[in-house]
């Protein structure tokens, strides 16, 4: 996660598991509702769910607010 | 209160907790993007540090560097660029501690070896590892810890077995080849993976403790570990210069290896060996046509070719070996210690005059795997052969490698990779690789098939020597007439191209990492370039 540009954030998303598009959708839309902020994010998932990439978000924000 | 685990840390957790407290400072961190391009080729998603965090920082106030694999990315594979940050590292350590600046080295081990999707450009990798390890000792000591779940096998077992001072905590486990690895090729009666307590009683650190292969044992504990690496700098700081190396202990080792009982298991093999390309190639170029004196698995001899004195070394099939697993023509116990052994004849023999040239003759199929190996420890064997060679280089002996049939893995790390020239025949039948197809289908969780098919769009995974040329493997390819069975004209032209490689080496004195630098080299190694780049480029501003 990096500071976006003040056109707005910017997501990428590298998995090697397919079919789960909408999960991931879900999960910016309620991340930018939340926060405020414009935010260049990069994910590679390593394997790891969706709903765990989220919680990682949530840290990676608290700890680039510190 | 339960301690903190160190085990349960991620690489750059670990790499901060051995360093004084504000002191770590990333070079190539994940904003850097260097990532392995070869895995998004096969369908796998690559981590942003490759696996390895590399920090500058102090340890008790004294200038140090970190280096941290990453064991739950790829289980802390050793590939291209992961692979390449830590050799670079090191090699950068080792240009400061040449001009009087004093940088201690230190290694967090979590790997199971070579990264198979990058094959033998891992194996590479690690070959400049194991260089830049040796290289460094003799400056400042090199301290590794095993302290991950993974543990430390493979290559990077060897590299463990290399480091001057080795720390260990109850949870590691050291070895060459992971339990795994040897119930695949050899099946569950030799050694059953998932038996943890054998597995932990036969290869765990605590074992490797009271074997003498590693230096201190310690709990799974932040502290406990960040303790052992200040107290192990703080104490060297304080000694006059370097101990002696494990990986130099011939005698002690070998009568080991003679006192080991293995008649329980032992069988004779019924059938006659396969007919070997490394005995009929080291009998041609030295002139020795007799058979081959039986109980013996490593052959040495020296010749006089005009100015130059060669000597020559080959490992080949000894159906009587004591060891059942390395029978046929594999690395074993036996055979790491006894090319140490050959190599460490002719530096104390020509102490006193022109260091003479030596030639490896390589036709290996792999490392032995087996039971007995691992619970003797076949990975400081093999790491006092890695050893042997390059003192030698390092003292001035010209080392020239000719592949004349399998180069594999670990074997090939032992036995021919710290060459400063390699030459192999130009033949179809030649294999350079890492591990069995089969092993590498169930490590990496393919079908046989996809794994060979893997090969044409990752060459780094094929197994022709061509490809390995291609990766700068190679510095010259040979044509012969029958690489079977050679006849004088062929022996005649490749004796003049190993004189001609001694040559080249006398004149400038080269190390393996150069191979680097080869025209081959400029696409398929293009990243193992653009790292050490970057790390020279960030090296003062990352002073810590």
């Amino acid at each position: 996660m990096e500071p976006g540009s003040p056109a707005g954030s910017t997501v990428r998303v590298r998995t090697s598991v397919a079919g789960f598009q909408d999960q991931w959708l879900s999960i910016f839309r309620t991340f930018f509702e939340r926060h405020d902020v414009a935010a260049a994010i990069e994910i590679n998932d390593g394997g790891a769910s969706p709903p765990t990439v989220q919680l990682r978000l949530e840290q990676a924000l608290e700890e680039s607010r510190q | 209160m339960k301690e903190e685990s160190f085990a349960e840390k991620t690489a750059r957790e670990r790499a901060r907790a051995v360093l004084d407290p504000g002191t770590f400072r990333e070079l190539l961190d994940p904003f850097a993007r260097i990532e392995s391009p070869h895995l998004p080729m096969q369908g796998l998603v690559p981590q942003s540090d490759d696996g390895l965090v590399i920090a500058r920082g102090k340890i008790r106030d004294k200038d140090s560097l970190v280096l941290s694999l990453e064991g739950g990315f790829q289980g802390g594979s050793v590939g291209e660029v992961n692979g390449a940050k830590i050799a670079g590292a090191l090699e950068a350590v080792l240009k400061q501690v040449r001009s009087g600046t004093l940088i201690f080295p230190v290694l967090l081990f979590d790997t199971g070896g070579i990264r198979l999707q990058e094959a033998n450009l891992g194996l590479l990798a690690i070959s400049e590892i194991h260089s830049a390890i040796v290289a460094l000792r003799n400056f400042v000591p090199v301290i590794g810890v095993i302290a991950g779940q993974v543990g430390c096998f493979g290559g990077m077992g060897i590299a463990a077995a290399l480091c001057s001072f080795l720390i260990g905590t109850e949870i590691g486990r050291l070895g060459l080849n992971g339990p795994e690895v040897i119930e695949q090729e050899v099946g569950a009666s030799e050694f059953d993976s998932r038996d943890r307590i054998l597995v932990w009683q036969t290869i765990g650190c605590r074992r490797r403790f009271d074997m003498g292969q590693i230096d201190k044992l310690v709990d799974d504990s932040v502290h406990a570990v960040a303790s052992a690496v200040g107290e192990t700098i703080t104490g060297a700081v304080q000694a006059a210069g370097v101990g002696p190396a494990r990986t130099r202990n011939l005698a002690r080792q070998l009568q080991d290896i003679q006192e080991y009982p293995v008649a329980d298991r032992m069988t004779l093999t019924a059938s006659p060996p396969e007919p070997s390309r490394g005995l009929q190639w080291f009998n041609a170029l030295t002139e020795n046509y007799l058979p081959v004196a039986k109980g013996k698995s490593v052959l040495v001899e020296d010749v006089q070719w005009g100015n130059e004195l060669v000597r020559a070394i080959s490992v080949v099939p000894d159906p009587n070996a004591r060891f059942p697993r390395a029978r046929q023509g594999q690395v074993g116990l036996e055979e790491g210690w006894g090319i140490a052994q050959a190599i460490w004849e002719a530096i104390k023999s020509d102490e006193v005059r022109m260091r003479r040239a030596l030639l490896a003759i390589v036709d290996v199929p792999g490392q032995a795997f087996g039971f007995h190996e691992e619970a003797v420890g076949i990975h400081l064997s093999l790491a006092a052969a890695v050893d042997a060679y390059i003192a030698a280089r390092e003292l001035g002996h010209p080392i020239v490698t000719l592949i004349v049939g399998k180069a594999i893995s670990g074997a090939f790390l032992a036995h021919g990779l710290q060459a400063s020239e390699i030459l192999a025949l130009h033949d179809e039948r030649i294999e350079i690789h890492v591990m069995s197809e089969a092993s590498v289908a169930r490590v990496t969780r393919r079908s046989p098939k996809q794994v060979s098919e893997l090969a044409r769009i990752a060459p780094s995974t094929a197994r022709d020597v061509r490809s390995f040329a291609e990766l700068g493997g190679v510095d010259r390819l040979l044509r012969v007439n029958n690489p079977d069975l050679p006849d004088a004209q062929s022996v005649e032209s490749v004796r003049r191209e190993i004189l001609e490689a001694i040559q080249r080496v006398r004149a400038v004195p080269t190390e393996p990492r150069t191979r680097l630098d080869l025209h081959s080299a400029d696409v398929t190694r293009k990243m193992s370039r653009r790292v050490r780049q970057e790390i020279e480029k960030q090296w003062e501003e990352k002073r810590p």
